[in-house]
C-alpha cells in the first residue's frame, strides 16, 4: 500500500460523500469529473514534495465535499436540524429530570415513587418539550424559539406541580400505611406541596434549558450556513452577467 | 452583472491563453482557488453559455487514469470576459488595489 493509493482512496471517499449531495443528474459526471483529477494532482511535477502532492489532493476533495455540504437544498438542512434540535433538547431535559428524579429517590428512601416520578415527570417534560419544540420550529427564527419556550413553561409549572404533588402524596399515604414516620399526616401534605411546587419549578427551569439550547444550537447553525453561503458567493456570480 | 474576486481570477486564467483547454486543477493553480470555489464557478459560467467543457478522450498511454474534463471560453465568453474586465478595471479602484502585481494589461487576453 503507497501512499498515493492510501491518497487515492480516501479522496475517492470525500468525493463520493460530496457527491451523494449533488442532484442525481449531476451526480455521475461530477463524480467522474472530481475524482479523474485526484491521479492528475498526484502527479503534478510542479508540486513537490509528494507529500505536499497528497496534502493537495485531499484539500481537492474536501474542499468539494464542504461545497456540496454548504449547497444542500433547504429541506435537508431542515430535517437534520429538526433531529438535532429535537436530540438536543430531549437530552438536556431528559439529563436534568432524570437526575432530579434521583435526588428525589435519595431524599424518600423509596425506590418504587422514585422511579415513579422520573417516568412520569420525564412523560410530562417530553410531551411538553415536544409541544414547546413544534410551536419554536414552525417560523424557525429566534421568536418561535422564545414563544415555544414561554409557552413550555408556562404549561409545564402546573402539569409538573400537579404531577409531583400527587406523588409526594402517594408518598404520604404509603408512609402511612406501612407505619414507618409520620407524626403529622397535614404537615407532611404541605410539604409534598411544596416540594412538588419547588420541583416544578425546576422542572421549568430544565425545559427553559432545553429550548435555550436549542435556540442556541439553531443560531449557531444558521450563522455557520449564513458563514457557508457567503464563502460559497465569494467564489459565486451573484446575479451573474 | 457582479464582478466578484474570484470570478475576476477566473476570467483571467482563462484568458491567460483564451485558444487553450483548461482542466479544473490547472484553473485552480492559475486562478488560486479552491476546488470548492471554482468548480461552481465554472458549472455557473457554463450554465451561461460563456465556457463549454468536454470530456477528454480515452487515454491510449496505458496509465490507466480516467479522462478527464477540461474547459474553455466559448467566442460569447471571450468577449464577455474582456468587457467585464476591461470595465472592471476602469471602475474599480479597490480591487486594483488589493492586487497590484499580479494584474495584467487591460483585457487581460492576447
Amino acid at each position: 500500500m503507497t501512499l498515493n493509493s492510501v491518497v487515492v482512496a480516501l479522496a475517492d471517499w470525500l468525493i463520493q460523500r460530496a457527491c451523494r449531495r449533488l442532484r442525481s443528474r449531476d451526480r455521475d459526471e461530477r463524480y467522474a469529473e472530481w475524482s479523474a483529477e485526484i491521479p492528475a494532482i498526484l502527479d503534478d511535477p510542479d508540486v513537490r514534495p509528494a507529500l505536499r502532492r497528497a496534502w493537495r489532493a485531499l484539500s481537492f476533495a474536501a474542499d468539494q465535499r464542504r461545497t456540496t455540504v454548504a449547497l444542500r437544498t433547504s429541506r435537508e438542512h431542515t430535517v437534520a436540524e429538526r433531529f438535532w434540535a429535537v436530540a438536543n433538547i430531549v437530552a438536556t431535559a431528559g439529563a436534568i429530570v432524570g437526575g432530579m428524579g434521583f435526588a428525589v429517590a435519595a431524599a424518600v428512601g423509596n425506590v418504587s415513587i422514585a422511579v415513579g416520578t422520573i417516568v412520569a415527570t420525564v412523560g410530562v417534560v417530553a410531551a411538553i418539550v415536544g409541544l414547546a419544540l413544534v410551536v419554536a420550529r414552525v417560523t424557525w427564527k429566534l421568536v418561535g424559539i422564545v414563544v415555544g419556550a414561554t409557552a413550555g413553561v408556562v404549561v409545564s409549572a402546573p402539569v409538573s406541580c400537579a404531577c409531583l404533588t400527587g406523588l409526594f402524596t402517594y408518598y404520604h399515604v404509603a408512609v402511612v400505611r406501612t407505619s414507618v414516620v409520620v407524626a403529622n399526616p397535614h404537615n407532611d401534605i404541605v410539604a409534598a406541596v411544596g416540594i412538588g411546587t419547588i420541583a416544578g419549578l425546576v422542572g421549568c427551569v430544565d425545559i427553559g434549558i432545553g429550548v435555550l439550547g436549542c435556540a442556541l444550537h439553531a443560531r449557531a447553525r444558521v450563522r455557520a450556513r449564513a458563514h457557508a453561503r457567503a464563502r460559497l458567493l465569494e467564489g459565486t456570480v451573484v446575479e451573474l452577467w | 452583472m457582479k464582478l466578484t474576486p474570484a470570478l475576476e481570477q477566473v476570467l483571467r486564467a482563462f484568458l491567460e491563453e483564451p485558444a487553450a483547454d483548461r482542466y479544473g486543477y490547472d484553473l485552480m493553480k492559475i486562478a488560486k482557488l479552491p476546488s470548492g470555489t471554482l468548480y461552481p464557478l465554472l458549472s455557473r459560467l457554463e450554465d451561461k453559455g460563456l465556457v463549454t467543457a468536454t470530456w477528454e478522450a480515452a487515454r491510449q498511454d496505458g496509465s490507466g487514469r480516467p479522462p478527464r474534463r477540461f474547459y474553455r471560453l466559448t467566442g460569447e465568453g471571450l468577449r464577455v470576459a474582456r468587457m467585464e474586465l476591461a470595465q472592471h478595471s476602469l471602475g474599480s479602484p479597490a480591487t486594483t488595489t488589493r492586487r497590484p502585481a499580479s494584474r495584467p494589461a487591460h483585457g487581460g487576453a492576447r
